[in-house]
């Protein structure tokens, strides 16, 4: 399974409230270009950090279901706040975890993700749901299974999804950072409102 | 002096109603008012960068936060504060003790005491030292909120030891 292709298939079974994080590099571009919208908050810089604002978001939100697309490059040098969010352990938050094992926008360096059961660390520090997965197939089941209306699992849930090298061509994200964030907010209040 | 009493309630007064950051010695009478005699949320991150990115996570969900921690962990927090606050502007109100003032201070704290306004004022952060009195420190924390509010920046108030009792 490729990147792009998991990520087509988290997207496919959202509903189209939830709020969505993406980690910094590919993982931003390759959402923008699957499926641009105000939910989503592209983190553009800020490695390590797309867990932590999805998990403030989460914690704020109770109501709001909030979606992380983390990259095993950006988990490891946060790895702390899978602690934090063990602890607080907020049953909104779902977090992917896209491992190719690597630094792809940087050039595909390797990360100790091989070795490093990442899965295992987040059911040590709380996580209510963990999976692992490997291919299309087994990732939508698992979305739909964490995601399907008919269900009501308990989060946080992390879902490891294994991803092979390859890359598609993807444009950067043309949206200014600014309008991002007040397109997010926006999108945020009308949803209260209403 | 300002008492940590009043200095949390001035915060609460002014809608701050998110809290997360590391501690540090010279802000564990704020950190402690807060969480247990306020009861707001007061959110232990492992990382001063970790705290900047659940505060801003909070931020985008309607509430206004603050980040505590010590100057030294604003170190690990330049390139946060550089490629995720300004870059979104994120108005969130840092409370950041100043450890190492004037070079008196264990060794560990000496050049980043002598470079924390400088590092600051260099990537655009508005900071302000808390004053002694009472008064004008009501003063500095209503200048930090103006800016937070009408602005939409980060906005830094630096303590020193001794100045919230």
């Amino acid at each position: 399974m490729r990147r792009y292709e998991a990520i087509e298939e988290i997207t496919k079974e959202l509903k189209g409230d939830e709020l969505v994080i993406s980690a910094n590099g590919k993982i931003s571009r390759e959402l923008f270009s699957i499926r641009d919208s105000a939910c989503n908050f592209y983190m553009l810089g800020s490695m390590g950090l797309a867990s932590s604002i999805g998990f403030g978001l989460s914690l704020s939100l109770p109501y709001k279901r909030v979606v992380v697309l983390d990259g095993d490059g950006n988990l490891l040098m946060n790895l702390g706040s899978l602690a934090t969010i063990g602890h607080f352990a907020p049953s909104n938050l779902l977090h992917f975890l896209l491992d190719n094992e690597m630094h792809a926008s940087t050039g595909g360096q390797r990360t100790v993700s091989s070795k490093v059961r990442l899965e295992e660390i987040a059911r040590a520090v709380g996580y209510k749901t963990v999976k692992k997965v490997s291919s299309v197939q087994e990732l939508r089941t698992v979305v739909s299974e964490i995601l399907g209306s008919d269900s009501e699992r308990e989060g946080p849930s992390f879902v490891l999804a294994k991803i092979e090298s390859g890359e598609r061509e993807v444009p950067r994200v043309s949206h200014e950072p600014q309008f991002i964030k007040k397109r997010f907010l926006t999108n945020l209040s009308n949803f209260t409102v209403t | 002096m300002t008492s940590t009493k009043d200095f949390c309630v001035a915060l609460k007064e002014k809608g701050f109603d998110f809290y997360t950051g590391v501690p540090c010695s010279i802000l564990k009478g704020v950190i402690n008012y807060l969480s247990e005699d306020l009861d707001l949320p007061y959110i232990p991150a492992t990382r001063e960068d970790e705290a900047i990115g659940i505060a801003t996570g909070a931020y985008l969900a309607g509430k206004k936060p603050v980040v505590l921690m010590q100057n030294s962990g604003m170190g690990n927090s330049i390139g946060t504060l550089a490629s995720l606050v300004l870059l979104y502007e994120i108005p969130l109100l840092l409370l950041i003790s100043w450890r190492g003032f004037q070079g008196r201070d264990a060794p560990e704290h000496i050049l980043m005491g002598k470079s924390t306004l400088k590092l600051l004022v260099e990537i655009g952060v508005p900071a302000r030292v808390l004053p002694k009195e009472k008064e004008k420190a009501e003063e500095t924390l209503l200048e930090a909120v103006k800016i937070i509010n009408e602005r939409s920046l980060p906005t830094a108030i630096i303590i020193k030891r001794g100045v919230i009792e």
